[in-house]
């Protein structure tokens, strides 16, 4: 583990994208902490992407079946091609 | 005549989960809005002529959505002899409990919720209309329907660091895009 990261914006937005997706391990959150701790800019990054993350989930989306789209997909194709 | 075109190959992949999240808090049956979704493709199809270029593709889709969704209800109601609104009176007393009393119940915020929430769901599938169409699709796969990184790795060839600067794009495109016509 390279503490340098505590001192990159890079790395720590890095964190900050696989924290939205509860992929960042508790080492990782907490040198992204120390990072935002001192900087400003990932701080308003992390709430805007967290924010993010919140409105996605309430809104609940669906999205179709993928099996149906192709099968979409190919009747759209024989009706153009009549 | 408008500027609009239609491009009925791309439809699937622009417009289905769009027209999928708005029929099924209208039809609340997955089977049923499929249904509805690729009789509303057909018949934009069969009527493509008559779309003068005004409207955009998905104003148009929509439109011949909601008729479809009308058209499922009628056909419901019309197999019930006729549609019905029952208020059950379980005693005497309460006989002067009209409908209208019942309507408005200021402690049940669940339907106005459903509606917020079904806007926010648009507003958040018409947003990604602005990013690529790879970057939307790795963006929903990731974000909606959660699959795992390196399943997306493997569909898409890419590396998971590739992966991860897709999804930072995204989602600072997105984030912008909701602010601007959400927050």
């Amino acid at each position: 583990m390279n503490l340098g990261i505590i001192f990159k914006c890079k790395e720590a937005s890095h964190i900050c994208d696989k924290s939205q997706y509860k992929e960042s391990s508790f080492i990782e959150r907490l040198l992204m902490r120390m990072h935002q701790w001192m900087c400003k800019v990932c701080r308003e990054h992390s709430a805007e992407n967290t924010k993010l993350t919140e409105i996605i989930q309430k809104a609940d989306l669906k999205t179709m079946p993928a099996e149906r789209k192709d099968e979409l997909r190919q009747v759209i194709q024989q009706e153009i091609s009549k | 005549m408008g500027n609009e075109l239609l491009h009925p190959d791309n439809w699937v992949d622009r417009y289905s989960d769009y027209l999928y999240n708005y029929t099924i808090v209208r039809v609340n049956d997955h089977e049923i809005a499929q249904d509805l979704i690729s009789e509303t493709f057909l018949a934009g199809l069969k009527s493509k002529d008559n779309f003068k270029g005004d409207a955009s593709e998905r104003t148009w889709l929509i439109s011949i959505l909601k008729r479809k969704i009308i058209d499922h209800y009628r056909k419901i109601n019309s197999n019930k002899g006729k549609a019905e609104i029952r208020v059950n009176y379980t005693d005497e007393e309460s006989e002067g409990d009209w409908l209208e009393e019942r309507v408005k119940d200021p402690f049940d915020r669940t339907a106005e919720d459903t509606l917020e929430n079904e806007e926010l769901g648009l507003a958040i599938l018409r947003c990604m209309d602005g990013l690529d169409e790879r970057q939307a699709k790795i963006f929903k796969m990731k974000t909606i329907e959660n699959f795992d990184t390196e399943a997306i790795c493997n569909e898409f060839n890419i590396t998971p660091s590739n992966l991860w600067v897709i999804i930072h794009r995204a989602r600072r495109s997105m984030a912008m895009c909701l602010e601007k016509n959400w927050f």
